[in-house]
């Protein structure tokens, strides 16, 4: 019976705490402030070599280019236009397209080629993912300390590992046209294997967002190689776009 | 605000110790679903939404459509949105841009429509619709339709009023009613509902919970050549609501009543967030009627309406969105003795309005709350000139704070009875000011463009007309009316620009002015009972014609063009007895939608075609004794299944079961 009146009576207790802006906001939990700003290498332990990278990926105008040996993140744009003589390849298509296979060419938009920074490892362009003449692989473990615990280097190591591809139908550059299912795709070198960590399906639009939880393995191109983990794309005040790298490097 | 809030306090507390005391009763002898069927007539109920006042439905000069509690009982309906469907012709809900439902009303979206419980509006909105989820229909008496402004209750709606009044008190010393029902997709519902009617008290609990399974929708592959609002998926959602009210009458002249209600929605976005959204309302009234002419209203509403996105992974659930109302009414009727002889009657009602409306969201940009404040007055004078004519005038001043803007409205009324005819005619100005959200919103929607709000939007005016004639005789109803609106300065949002965002590349859609939106409905509805002993049958057609013109390639338009055809048809068959029978079998067809889609990066139109569909529904439901009724329905009996579904198909995936039962546990003899 305590708990009837007890139920009975909330109604009283909610309205009796009302407030002009709202009641009851501590049922909510509040989003830590510290790494919504972040944008780049947040933490690394120079002795296990463990480390995390926050960046804000929600733009598709840039890249932004890690380089782990420098603990540093820089970002780029994307060339919209040409403003020399084009490459042959620079540019952005646009496609109509039955997902999840079928591209229909409508019009490429050349522009200027990347500029990339004179030292990087990977780099990212909203999901995307792709290697410095690098090489991935995606392993069965969900999280690094798996990988320490189960994982064994050499066998690893000897894996086939998936070097960059040049893709003109992967990158997502403009989805205003998703639900005419006619979408903008950046001309780019992408790692297919190493972008699988995210699966943003935009075929039932709007998109949904799908984390493998995969630890990836990605060998460098001077040979050296790090563990990567992409445990969340979301920020601690909510915001999508917003991706969380965990890192051991080298591994 | 301490006042209320120790009054509050009191009530619950009243509320509970009251029903810890209860002693139980015989029931009444007759169940309501006898009693329903003896009223059937539906003219002589009383509606209070057209002019502020208790008028039968016969008497008020201003046109009111009602669905009763008999109608939602035959509609079998899971919700409101069915039952609106089900009951209007011209009404269609469909799916928009991230899974939300919204309303076409005769050519009006959520924006130009007013929704209320008991007069009082609900805060929170999703693409300018209430939370239709809210609304839970085991509680209510009766829903009244008023198209076109309302001088009382608000000059922004032009589409019309929407006002779902619940049952205050019932006759029976005490009710307990247990309804659970199951259907296709794992489509449940299970609700109770508590009543304890005393002389001067009566309290009332409801508990009620519904959910569905996420199911896919089995397009083509080549769907996406049919259109571009293709819908493949109904994501699975569960919603709890609980309600309490406790009406007191110390007196009896006066009567105080206090509410408040929880309720809770979980929407599976994806693999890894659900959307919640969660409502808390609370509300004291005070009425005062020193005599049948004269009263006195006083009320306070709070309503707080919120949303989140629940990560599961790391349980957490955070706010992106609450929206709070607090609202103050003062009403006041009195009759008014000049204008009062022999043969007419003058009735005088006075009111006013303030509201605080508060926003905080993450829609907003980079402050993300806003507040506002709003006040309005309102006169009516109810003027019955003799047996034939009846007229009803009311002005009504709206001023909102943050815009420093206000602007007088008006509406006329007047009905002709003479016999069994009865005609009407209307017309009336609105006055939208831009939401907050209209105004001030900057909003990244998933990855593909950022709604931009505009500070200089102006506001919507809006005019309307109205004529109906009505026929009513010896079980015969025949009823046609047609109305017009036109709405100058339509608020509404532009396609995708070309202007992009310097950060993130994606491209601006923006609120704007468009020049004019004009909508003209015609109605016609014919209805025919028979009653041979215990064997009653109903029969009821309904038409409804709707013509919209917009300029329509400037604009992103938020909801689906309407149906320019529709229509509702009712056969009821009723065996009235202690073990009473009800077969109702019921359709409903909307016609197909023609006309061209452009499309803003290729600069390309193309034409497309909504297609008409026809839907067929049986429903049966038997009672045993007093206390037990079963029920079972077959939805879509003809198995209809569109080629590609739309965000305006009906999302069914072809013949569909419902069984259910309902027990009025106070009614049981054992």
């Amino acid at each position: 019976m305590n708990k009837f009146l007890f139920f009975l009576c909330m109604p009283g207790l909610l309205f009796g705490v009302s407030a002009c802006n709202g009641i009851l906001s501590d049922i909510y939990d509040t989003p830590s402030e510290q790494f919504v700003a972040s944008h780049g290498f947040v933490s690394h332990d120079e002795t296990t070599g463990r480390g995390r990278i926050s960046l804000d990926m929600k733009s598709y105008g840039a890249w932004t280019y890690l380089d782990f040996a420098q603990l540093r993140a820089t970002t780029l744009s994307i060339p919209e236009t040409l403003s020399g003589e084009w490459d042959g390849r620079s540019g952005y298509s646009y496609y109509q397209v039955t997902l999840p296979s079928t591209f229909k060419h409508h019009r490429t938009l050349p522009t200027d080629s990347m500029p990339t920074p004179e030292k990087w490892d990977i780099a990212l362009h909203h999901y995307d993912v792709r290697t410095n003449g690098g090489a991935a692989f995606e392993t069965p473990y969900t999280s690094l300390e798996q990988l320490l615990r189960e994982g064994n280097r050499a066998q690893l190591s000897a894996q086939p590992f998936t070097p960059d591809t040049w893709t003109t139908h992967h990158c997502y550059y403009d989805l205003t046209g998703i639900y005419e299912y006619y979408i903008g795709y950046r001309h780019s070198w992408c790692n297919l294997v190493l972008s699988r960590w995210m699966d943003m399906n935009v075929s039932q639009p709007p998109p949904t967002y799908t984390l493998s939880r995969r630890v990836y393995l990605v060998r460098f191109a001077d040979g050296s190689m790090a563990a990567l983990h992409f445990p969340d794309h979301i920020s601690p005040s909510g915001n999508k776009g917003h991706v969380t790298i965990d890192y051991i490097y080298p591994y | 605000m301490f006042v209320f809030r120790f009054l509050f306090f009191v009530l619950s507390f009243s509320a509970a110790a009251a029903f810890s005391v209860a002693a139980v009763r015989h029931s009444s002898p007759d169940s309501l679903w006898v009693e329903s069927v003896e009223n059937g007539v539906q003219l002589e109920t009383a509606v209070v939404t057209g002019t502020g006042t208790r008028k039968t439905l016969a008497d008020t000069p201003v046109r009111t459509r009602l669905i009763t509690a008999d109608d939602i009982k035959k509609s079998d309906a899971f919700d409101l949105r069915q039952l609106l469907q089900h009951e209007l012709p011209g009404v269609e809900f469909s799916k928009a841009l991230s899974q939300h439902t919204v309303l076409n009303f005769s050519g009006f979206g959520g924006q130009q429509l007013l929704f209320l419980i008991n007069g009082e509006r609900l805060a929170g909105e999703n693409m300018g619709n209430v939370d239709f989820s809210r609304i839970n229909l085991a509680d209510v008496e009766r829903i009244e339709i008023v198209k076109g402004v309302s001088a009382l209750y608000g000059s922004d709606a032009a589409g019309g009023v929407i006002n779902v009044i619940t049952r205050q008190q019932r006759p029976q010393p005490w009710t307990w009613q247990i309804d659970w029902r199951k259907s296709a997709h794992n489509d449940r519902k299970v609700g109770t509902s508590h009543t304890l009617n005393r002389r001067r008290w009566a309290h009332t609990v409801q508990l009620h919970h519904t959910a569905h399974d996420t199911y896919f929708l089995p397009n083509p592959p080549d769907a996406a050549l049919y259109g571009k609002y293709v819908l493949h998926r109904i994501s699975g959602e569960k919603t709890w609501n609980m309600n309490e009210r406790f009406v007191f009458r110390p007196t009896d002249q006066l009567r105080l009543s206090a509410r408040a209600g929880y309720f809770f929605r979980q929407h599976a976005h994806d693999a890894g967030e659900d959307q919640r959204y969660r409502d808390f309302s609370g509300g004291l009234k005070a009425e005062w009627t020193p005599s049948d002419e004269r009263r006195l209203e006083l009320s306070y509403a709070f309503d707080q309406y919120d949303k989140s996105d629940f990560h599961r992974e790391k349980r957490l659930d955070l706010r992106d969105y609450s929206n709070v109302l607090h609202a103050f009414r003062v009403l006041y009727a009195r009759p008014l003795n000049a204008l009062s002889k022999e043969h007419s009657h003058a009735l005088l009602l006075l009111g006013g309005d303030g509201q605080r409306d508060y926003l905080s969201s993450r829609q907003l940009g980079e402050n993300g709350i806003r507040h506002r404040y709003s006040a309005d007055v309102f006169a009516e004078l109810d003027w019955t000139l003799g047996r034939h004519w009846s007229v009803v005038a009311a002005t009504r001043y709206d001023y909102l704070t943050d815009t420093k803007q206000g602007h007088p409205t008006g509406k006329l009324s007047a009905r002709y009875r003479r016999g069994a005819f009865t005609l009407r005619a209307g017309c009336g100005s609105g006055y939208r000011v831009p939401t907050l959200k209209e105004r001030f919103m900057h909003f990244h929607l998933r990855d593909l463009f950022i709604i931009r709000g505009n500070e200089n939007l102006r506001p919507e005016k809006s005019r309307g007309l109205h004529l109906s004639a009505e026929w009513a005789k010896n079980g015969w109803s025949l009823e046609t009316s047609t109305d017009y609106q036109r709405i100058a300065r339509r608020i509404t949002t532009t396609r995708p620009s070309d202007e992009r965002d310097p950060k993130s590349r994606l491209p601006y859609v923006d609120y704007v002015n468009v020049p004019r939106f004009e909508v003209f409905n015609v109605e016609t509805t014919a209805q025919h009972r028979r009653r041979h002993r215990n064997h009653i049958v109903t029969a009821r057609l309904a038409y409804a014609f709707t013509h919209e013109k917009a300029r329509e390639r400037e604009t992103l338009t938020p909801y689906m063009p309407a149906r320019p055809h529709s229509l509702t048809a009712r056969l009821d068959y009723r065996h009235a007895s202690t073990n009473a029978f009800d077969g109702v079998l019921s359709g409903r067809f909307l016609s197909a939608i023609r006309g061209e889609e452009y499309n803003a990066l290729t600069h390309e139109a193309r034409p497309f075609r909504y297609p008409a569909y026809f839907l067929l529904k049986l429903s049966l439901r038997q009672q045993f004794g007093r206390g037990v009724q079963l029920y079972a329905t077959i939805d879509n009996l003809l198995d209809y299944r569109p080629r590609v579904y739309l965000y305006n198909s009906p999302p069914t995936t072809g013949i569909t079961l419902t069984a259910g039962v309902r027990l009025d546990l106070h009614a049981l003899r054992f």
